[in-house]
């Protein structure tokens, strides 16, 4: 029978491997590791949304007060309400401001000297009317046309024109993948953007067009895809 | 004397085509007013922040406003 001489110093080294690997990879005790893990988490989002906004003309609410939603779940919580910038009302409101003066230069040329005056004046009523209606129609589009997104879910809400308006919504665990786009010279100045989410839901795409702070969006996104999982992994999912 | 009188049928025609193309526009904007405010309700349903009082009462002033320029534009024209 042969001897095997084992020396002292590699089963010494062999047994300090074998306490390594234990410590590097501890086995995982799931709830508790996963409750760190999402507290890890909710701290991140404290970080990213510190507090809760009041303004409901706010075009970045974190955690709006009083505000809800039709078809949101009784425990469903409202992280974001996204609107596009401020800035891109621009537009519509220099055009407002030309047709509210419009009127009053037009009283200033001679062709307005030879019609009647009730027949101005009527003129003129019509016309400001048409200018609230496209005024106001701008504001509603503006102020309606939102982005959602919900501890459980987001949702994209459109109103085309008077009568068509449209309904988007994902579950957050079913979110593949965020993109930011921020396309110009204004939008990188002002950070403001598009952050196009890709989702395994019916509907393949859910854009938010012309949001504020885009790349803050887009972390809080992954922060709450996180905490899904974490969810899920536990077993604690609504 | 002839003359005179084709220039009054002219204007009366005028004033008839004008007072009708307003009052046919004045009521088509009383609907569109009356839509917006509809459409107001429908939103304010989908969506509330806080902000839905002051909308609601503009959509009514915005009403109410289109209806009196309609009485308005009768009596004057």
């Amino acid at each position: 029978m042969a001897d095997i001489y084992i020396s002292k110093q590699k089963t010494e080294k062999s047994m300090e491997k074998k306490k390594t690997v234990g410590k590097v990879n501890p086995m995982p005790s799931g709830r508790t590791s996963g409750k760190k893990e999402e507290s890890t988490h909710q701290q991140t989002l404290k970080e990213l949304l510190p507090e809760s906004t009041t303004n409901p003309l706010a075009a970045f609410s974190c955690y709006p007060t009083g505000a809800t939603f039709a078809g949101a779940d009784s425990q469903e919580k409202i992280i974001l309400v996204l609107r596009k910038h401020p800035i891109t009302n621009v537009g519509w409101t220099i055009l407002s401001a030309i047709m509210l003066l419009a009127p009053l230069v037009f009283l200033l040329t001679p062709i307005s000297a030879a019609i009647a005056t009730n027949y101005l004046i009527v003129g003129v009523m019509f016309w400001y009317l048409i200018t609230t209606a496209f005024i106001f129609e701008e504001f509603l589009s503006w102020y309606f046309n939102v982005n959602i997104v919900t501890d459980e879910r987001i949702f994209d809400v459109d109103f085309y024109n008077l009568v068509y308006r449209e309904i988007t919504d994902a579950n957050l665990d079913q979110i593949q993948d965020v993109t930011v786009r921020v396309g110009s010279a204004l939008r990188t100045v002002l950070n403001y953007g598009d952050v196009i989410v890709q989702t395994a839901a019916e509907i393949p795409q859910i854009e938010f067009h012309g949001v504020p702070q885009p790349d803050r969006v887009a972390k809080v996104l992954r922060e709450l895809r996180v905490q899904e999982e974490v969810e899920k992994l536990e077993g604690r999912v609504r | 004397m002839q003359l005179v009188e084709l220039l009054g049928f002219a204007d009366s025609s005028v004033h008839l085509f004008v007072q009708l193309g307003a009052t046919i526009g004045f009521i088509v904007y009383v609907i569109f007013a009356f839509v917006i405010l509809k459409q107001v309700g429908t939103m304010t349903k989908t969506l509330e922040m806080g902000f839905e009082r002051p909308i609601q009462i503009i959509a009514v002033f915005h009403l109410l406003f289109a209806m009196a320029t309609l009485g308005f534009a009768l009596i004057m024209l």
